[in-house]
């Protein structure tokens, strides 16, 4: 079994910062993929790189170390993934980042799809017919 | 990555989640019944960490799964 986590922008946000009211669910999170990636469970955390930008994750910055080594994927909007981003925006109104998202759980070919988020709604709304767990943070 | 997760809780402690906190971030990220069940499985976690230290988050799932079947 597969197993892909997309985080949203507030997880990320969460992530960085250790004051943040969320650090510890999401560190939580984390800690659970690293626990399983141990036992070599296929799992993979991975950030649509639309919520990058919006979270404002510089991987040169040193104000993003910890996040950094993490082993978080960047996945990037390339052509196709921005044709599928454009018609969820188009069709649900969801913002860009969230329409990213949108485009890699339609995209994943995982048996499980995962996205921690501050907003299950939209993210629900952007997965469309793909059968997601949500973790509302 | 553990090492990069071991290193942010020497610096910020607060961070560490402890066992319970640990199986309901696993059980939310498996989409688990349990997950909305949060005191369920702090109940079992305590329970398990009393008997096996070094149990795991998906150990404790697995102990309030156990529990949670009707008796044969």
């Amino acid at each position: 079994m597969t197993r892909l986590v997309v985080l949203d922008n507030e997880a990320v946000q969460a992530l960085r910062d250790p004051g943040h009211r969320k650090h510890r669910h999401v560190v939580s999170q984390a800690q659970v993929v690293a626990s399983r990636k141990r036992r070599a469970v296929a799992i993979q955390m991975v950030l649509p790189t639309t919520v990058r930008v919006e979270a404002g994750w510089d991987r040169t910055s040193p104000a993003w170390a910890f996040p950094n080594r993490l082993r978080i994927a960047d996945s990037p909007l390339d052509a196709a993934s921005a044709s599928t981003a454009a018609g969820i925006r188009a069709r649900t109104g969801v913002s860009a980042a969230d329409s990213h998202i949108g485009a890699v759980i339609q995209s994943a070919h995982h048996d499980q799809i995962t996205v921690v988020t501050s907003d299950p709604g939209d993210m629900r709304l952007a997965a469309g017919d793909k059968i997601i767990t949500v973790v509302a943070i | 990555m553990q090492a990069a997760l071991d290193d942010h809780y020497r610096r910020h402690p607060q961070a560490r989640a402890d066992l319970a906190d640990l199986a309901i971030a696993a059980a939310e990220l498996d989409g688990h019944p349990l997950a909305g069940q949060p005191e369920r499985l702090r109940q079992a976690a305590a329970e398990v960490a009393g008997n096996h230290p070094g149990a795991s988050p998906d150990d404790v799932l697995l102990w309030a799964e156990a529990r949670a079947l009707p008796a044969a």
